[in-house]
């Protein structure tokens, strides 16, 4: 295991950036910690290029601020929430998991989409918000 | 210097990020807690990552997270002169072009050692700090001790360090603010014309660039 931060994961822009306060790395439960180790680890350790990991946390996070853009009651999951769904759903890509394995342990794989607020699959207007 | 400098770390830090906050309930947590456990076990299981390297791994990116953003771009600047020009004249800039970013507004300045000039930084009113290059602030940095003192009796503070400094060179003392954060680019040690950018960022030590130490030339 490489003893140096790989630069790729610690120093991720805009969206995907890992959450710090002055420069330190925010968890907040254990939990997210160890979400975070396994999907560095299995990088580092060439299960998968890191890229293919932070596409999906890209994907995972802009689909969430779509939702809560236009429902602001929506839950707005954490940051590792959005890591973790990222992990499994890079593992299952990769045939490193399947999904009953990932779902035998309380993992939601790769959960059907769930319809938009209002049980419809059209797109919400987005209504302007004042700045 | 402006009245920001006086308002601490709150108005140094980035816009807030909604990611700082805690989304889950206890229920949530208990959960996620259950679900990542199970994960980790499955791929323990699967023989694809042990439980010792994870422990391992968070801390190297919790604790050493920092000063490699800031070692590389010593690196580049001394195997390129061009970015070494760059970088002095505009390093907020020229530390963006390596993709480190990170600072809200404050500027970052550059200074280089020579062999008759030594740099050091301080924070004189509070710890303003470049972390997105240097990482988190050591201790000392914050100490009062440090901060007063190195104004008064710069050689002083670097003979602590255990660096003696030839009477003939001048110490420039770089009192970070609100608006600018200071690094130095530390002189590029003998012996070390063959290595690579890569082996040359492994050398560079946070302390050297913020100037109480120098760069240490490669054990024989």
């Amino acid at each position: 295991m490489k003893s140096t931060p790989n630069r790729k994961i610690s120093n991720m822009e805009g969206d995907a950036a890992l959450p710090r306060k002055s420069g330190e790395l925010v968890f907040h439960d254990a939990w997210e910690r160890r979400a975070f180790a396994l999907a560095v680890a299995l990088c580092e350790q060439g299960q998968y290029q890191w890229d293919d990991f932070r596409d999906h946390l890209i994907a995972e996070i802009g689909a969430a601020d779509k939702v809560h853009a236009d429902n602001p009651d929506a839950p707005f999951p954490g940051y590792y929430e959005h890591w973790l769904a990222s992990l499994e759903k890079v593992l299952i890509e990769k045939g490193l998991c399947t999904q009953d394995q990932l779902r035998a342990g309380g993992g939601e794989g790769t959960p059907p989409q769930t319809p938009p607020p209002g049980g419809s699959q059209r797109p919400v207007p987005r209504v302007p918000r004042p700045i | 210097m402006s009245d920001d400098h006086t308002h601490g770390h709150s108005a140094h830090d980035a816009p807030p990020n909604p990611y700082l906050e805690k989304h889950t309930t206890p229920e949530q947590t208990a959960a996620l807690e259950k679900r990542v456990q199970a994960l980790e076990s499955l791929l323990v299981a699967k023989g694809l990552v042990s439980s010792e390297t994870l422990d391992k791994l968070v801390e190297t990116y919790e604790n050493d997270l920092g000063p490699i953003n800031g070692a590389t771009v010593v690196a580049r600047a001394w195997v390129d002169p061009a970015y070494k020009e760059r970088l002095l004249k505009d390093a907020t800039t020229a530390i963006a072009e390596l993709g480190f970013s990170g600072l809200q507004g404050e500027h970052m300045m550059v200074v280089e050692n020579t062999p008759d000039t030594h740099n050091l930084v301080v924070c004189t009113l509070c710890s303003c700090y470049p972390w997105p290059v240097l990482g988190l602030p050591p201790a000392w940095f914050k100490d009062a001790a440090y901060r007063s003192r190195s104004v008064v009796d710069p050689r002083g503070v670097l003979r602590d360090f255990g660096l003696e400094l030839d009477e003939s060179t001048a110490v420039k003392v770089w009192d970070s603010s609100a608006e600018i954060r200071y690094m130095v680019l530390p002189e590029r040690p003998a012996g070390t014309e063959d290595m690579s950018e890569e082996e040359l960022t492994a050398l560079v030590s946070r302390d050297s660039m913020i100037g109480v130490t120098k760069v240490q030339p490669p054990a024989a």
